[in-house]
Formats: structure tokens, C-alpha cells, sequence
């Protein structure tokens, strides 16, 4: 028979009355609470019984201190005088209980408890929640001009996911501390005038849990778009990697409480050991991704590998939309084929490149073909996202390209292309390029020729293969 | 807050300040209120660490012994003023109703 039980409890600072009663049903169901210092709780099993709980805050404690305090050892004394036991601790919260049929309450005076509940929220609650909605706000800040800087690699990548998540916190910050205020206002005026106090209500919990629920269905969203776009390992390896520096970090702030190690040592050695971890795992997958080695990061789908001037390169054997060979008769067999994307929740760009393997025999004149598909979900975005896309080759207002050297994309007659709209890539200097950008419902080609020149034939071919 | 709360004294910041004009510990306040108020009263073990912190931030009374845990208080000028003062403030209360139910029934 199991002696000890754990439970994943999620309540927030004001959910005190909830968790009293439910630690009662705990102990009357044979349980009582032994450990609380994380969200993970534990129980002891015991004669089940009825017995009182009182969830009360010891405004002075952190969850640094390398153990109580002689002053909250004090505060244990006078609660067991009056047949309150010490059941559990955790930084400012203490969870007594009482065997007597009619106790003494705890708490006897509604304007005491107020205020002590307001000292440990200010010390707590209010501080954690400041500090986390400032880095999500600064996190925010970040997206921003990154949306502003490239909004295309913004918008087809994890950026919108990201932006969601921070506004949750943001959110969840401000409902928290908000809630807490109102009651504030409200019980201490209360205890001032009747003293009476004001119990939180109940339900507030669920706005929270809620709140997470839709933080857990966006982090199932982003995997399952980069489950699409093959960065699915990379993601897990963040994710791994994150909570080894959680564990490595709770470790050492435990270890250090332990060897009683003062509360603000151990808060700046936590920070900084949590700082120093993140860079590291920021700089693991910089290196990571940049190197993979043995695709640990993530899986680039390459097919093999051969050997250029020995060095190893890759080729890949994706199955592409459009073919060189759809367009043109070649004689080369040893292409290789890349068909890569990113999947953002209102954009998806999939980019398709066929190219002659490095030193194949005629490399320079071998017909080549690299396409980029940008799929438009959210239609509202279609004229904006035609815009980034001739922007980002249009030069006609980069003032760092003299002019009369300017790529810039004039319109061209889109009906062989079976297109709304298209656009052909022009240097002033030494003319068109065959480089174009078609608008279809709904999605976007850019498309460029290396050693073919599209006839009309190909145009229509296109359209069929790439714009529908 | 505990400023302009204590304008006015509860009945346990009035017991506790009560106990506390003479020297006494925490814990022996946990069982005089009782024992003064023929167990009318009672002082809960969280509010009485909580006031006897909060009355020491408000110079109201002061630490006079420290052995081990076992803490003992006093009264000072300004916590017997408070006393005082709510006293007097009970006394009016007591002396309106003993008027106007006299009267009544008078």
C-alpha cells in the first residue's frame, strides 16, 4: 500500500479558502499534505479524520531561506499552543491543521489577517507578476520590430505563436494582480468598518486554468506546424533543454538551502545560474542549427551526401511540384531536390529548389529552377504580403543601390500565367530578368529561371502546377 | 494601513494592548485574553504574532527580553495613550446606552 501520494495542483495566491478545503477532503479521504514546495504537492497517508486547515502566509519567508526563520519558528510555536500543527511550508505559505472539533481560528481579527495577506502579496504575488508581465511586454516589444523588420519570416514563423503566448502572461499577470487589488480594496474596507473578512470567491481559479489550457493548445499548434515544416526535433530539443535548466537551476537553489546558504546569495546565484544557463542553450542551438551535427537539431531530409573538392555536400530527392524536366528536356539525372517551408499561423512559404549537384559535368549551363510558394490563410493579409514580397527585391527605394543599377519588378501581362496579376524582375542597367513574382487566389509565386527561358507554354504550365 | 487602523483598536488589539501593560510573552497572551474575558475572548495564534509585529513597527510597545524564542513586550507611552484612548471611547459608548436606555425606561 502506497504511503505517499502526489498531486499536480494548480491554484493561484488568492485560491487560500480552495485549497483549505480541499487539504479537508484530502485528510478525510486518509491523506494529509507533507510537501508543497512546488506545484507537484505530496500527502502522507493517515487515519482519515476530519480535521480543520488554515492556509496562511508568513510575509517575511521566501523560498531562498536556507531554512524558518527563528521569528517563524515563533509564529509555529504560538500556532501549536492554540492546536495548530505545522503540516507543510513553502516560502510565505504555511499549511496548519487542527484536530479539535471547534478550534480557535488562526485568524481571529479581519483587519490583521488583511493586512499580513497584503504584506505577502506585495512581497510575492504582485512583485513575481510585475517582473513576468515587464519581460513579456519587453519579449513583445522584440516581436514587434522583428515584425516591423521582416514580417514575412515573422508571419511564417513561430512569431504569431509567441506573441499569443506573451499576451497570455501578460494577461494572466494582470488578472492576478487585478483580482487580488479589487479584493484588497474591498476586505479591507470591510474589515475597517465591520470587521468581518472578506473570503476571495471561488471561482477564480478556472480563469487561470483556462488561460493555461489555451497556452498548452498554442504550444500544440506551433508543434504540429513544425511537425509540417520538419524543425519538429529542434523544437523538442528546446524544449528538453528548457527543463534540464529548470531542474539544474531548482537543484542548485536546493542544494544551497541546504547547506544554508543566505536567501539573497542564493537568489542572486539562482539568477544568474538561470542567465548563464539560457545563454548557453541560446548558444547550443545557435550552434545547433548552424552545424547539426548528426541531425540531432534538426532533420534537413537530405537524401545523401557526395563529395565537392573534399568537403561533404548534401543533395536531397524531395518530391517537387515543378520539375526542370517539366520544362525542358535534360540529359543530367543527378539533380538534387529541396522542398523546404515554413508554417505560420497566417502564412505558409514553401520554397522549391532544383539544382546540378556541385562540380557535375556543365554545371554553369544546366538548366536550374528555385521557387518560393506563399500561401495566404488569412485573406486580409493578401494585398500586405504582395507588398513584402516585391518590396523584398523592388529596389526602386533602396538608396544604397545607385540609380540606373536598380532591380526593380515591372508589371507583365499575367493571363499566360493563368494569374491575377504578375510582375517580371528588371535591372535597369542591363534589362529583364527571368524572375517573376505571379499573384493567384489566395497565394503567391516567385519564381526564377536559371538557363530556361519560359515560353508561353511553360507559363500556363506553371500556372497549373504551382498557382492552384 | 495599520496607521489608520489603529485610530480605533479592535477588541484584540484592545485585549492584547491590555495584557501587555506589564510585561509579558506571545504565548502568555494566548491564554490571559481568555482568562481576562471569562473566555469571551479569544486571540488567534496568527493574529497575535501579526499585531504583536505590527504594534512594535508603530512603536506602540517594545521588546523588553528575548530568551530563545520566547520574546517578551511592554507597553510604551504612545500603545498605553491608544489604550487610553479607545477605553475612553468604550466608556462614551457604555454611557450613551446607560443614558438613552435609562430614559427609556425611566
Amino acid at each position: 500500500m502506497k504511503e505517499t501520494k502526489r498531486q499536480l495542483t494548480m491554484y493561484t495566491f488568492m485560491d487560500f479558502p480552495a485549497m483549505e478545503r480541499h487539504l479537508e477532503k484530502m485528510a478525510a479521504k486518509g491523506w494529509l499534505i507533507d510537501k508543497a514546495d512546488s506545484a507537484v504537492w505530496r500527502y502522507r497517508r493517515i487515519e482519515p479524520k476530519k480535521v480543520h486547515f488554515t492556509v496562511t502566509f508568513f510575509h517575511k519567508a521566501s523560498a531562498y531561506d536556507p531554512g524558518p526563520s527563528e521569528e517563524q519558528r515563533t509564529m509555529w510555536e504560538f500556532a501549536e499552543r492554540s492546536g495548530w500543527k505545522l503540516a507543510a511550508q513553502a516560502a510565505q505559505w504555511q499549511f496548519f491543521y487542527n484536530e479539535a472539533e471547534d478550534p480557535v481560528p488562526m485568524e481571529t481579527d479581519a483587519a490583521v489577517r488583511v493586512e499580513n495577506i497584503h504584506r505577502a502579496a506585495k512581497r510575492s504575488v504582485i512583485r513575481q507578476q510585475i517582473l513576468l508581465m515587464v519581460l513579456a511586454l519587453l519579449q513583445l516589444i522584440l516581436q514587434g520590430v522583428q515584425l516591423v523588420d521582416d514580417p514575412l519570416d515573422f508571419l511564417t514563423g513561430s512569431g504569431m505563436m509567441s506573441v499569443v503566448c506573451w499576451l497570455l502572461l501578460i494577461f494572466l499577470g494582470a488578472w492576478e494582480i487585478g483580482n487580488y487589488l479589487r479584493w484588497h480594496r474591498k476586505a479591507a474596507a470591510l474589515a475597517e468598518s465591520e470587521g468581518v473578512f472578506l473570503t476571495p470567491a471561488l471561482s477564480t481559479r478556472w480563469v487561470s486554468m483556462g488561460a493555461l489550457a489555451v497556452l498548452f493548445v498554442t504550444l500544440g499548434l506551433w508543434l504540429a506546424s513544425l511537425m509540417k515544416a520538419a524543425m519538429l526535433r529542434a523544437a523538442i530539443f528546446g524544449i528538453l533543454y528548457g527543463a534540464v535548466i529548470i531542474v539544474i537551476v531548482r537543484g542548485l537553489m536546493k542544494l544551497m538551502k541546504k547547506l544554508g546558504v543566505s536567501a539573497r546569495t542564493n537568489l542572486i546565484v539562482t539568477l544568474a545560474g538561470s542567465f548563464v544557463l539560457a545563454m548557453v542553450l541560446i548558444g547550443v542551438l545557435v550552434w545547433g542549427v548552424m552545424e547539426n551535427p548528426g541531425q540531432l537539431i534538426y532533420d534537413d531530409g537530405a537524401a545523401g551526401t557526395y563529395l565537392y573538392q573534399g568537403e561533404e555536400r548534401e543533395y536531397y530527392e524531395d518530391a517537387l511540384p515543378l520539375r526542370v524536366e517539366d520544362l525542358t528536356a535534360v540529359e543530367y539525372d543527378e539533380y538534387s531536390c529541396r522542398w523546404r517551408g515554413n508554417v505560420g499561423w497566417l502564412l505558409e512559404q514553401w520554397n522549391g529548389r532544383q539544382w546540378p549537384r556541385l562540380g557535375a559535368p556543365g554545371y554553369s549551363t544546366l538548366p536550374k529552377l528555385d521557387y518560393t510558394v506563399t500561401e495566404v490563410k488569412f485573406p486580409l493579409l493578401y494585398s500586405a504580403c504582395k507588398g513584402w514580397l516585391l518590396a523584398e527585391q523592388d529596389e526602386r527605394e533602396d538608396d544604397r543601390v545607385p540609380e540606373g543599377f536598380k532591380n526593380i519588378y515591372e508589371p507583365v501581362d499575367a493571363a499566360p500565367w493563368g494569374a491575377k496579376e504578375a510582375y517580371r524582375l528588371c535591372r535597369q542597367d542591363t534589362g529583364p530578368m527571368d524572375w517573376y513574382l505571379l499573384c493567384y487566389p489566395g497565394r503567391m509565386v516567385e519564381i526564377t529561371f536559371y538557363d530556361i527561358a519560359p515560353t508561353t507554354a511553360h507559363m500556363a504550365l506553371i500556372g497549373q502546377k504551382l498557382g492552384k | 494601513m495599520p496607521r489608520a487602523k489603529f485610530q480605533t483598536l479592535t477588541e484584540q488589539m484592545f485585549y492584547v494592548l491590555l495584557c501587555l501593560r506589564t510585561e509579558c510573552c506571545g504565548m502568555d497572551i494566548l491564554d490571559r485574553v481568555p482568562a481576562m474575558t471569562a473566555g469571551r475572548v479569544h486571540v488567534g495564534s496568527g493574529t497575535l504574532y501579526n499585531l504583536l509585529e505590527q504594534f512594535v513597527e508603530e512603536d506602540m510597545i517594545r521588546e523588553t527580553r528575548v530568551e530563545g524564542r520566547r520574546r517578551s513586550y511592554i507597553l510604551t507611552g504612545k500603545g498605553r495613550e491608544m489604550l487610553e484612548k479607545e477605553y475612553q471611547r468604550i466608556r462614551a459608548q457604555a454611557e450613551d446606552y446607560r443614558r438613552l436606555m435609562g430614559e427609556e425606561e425611566g
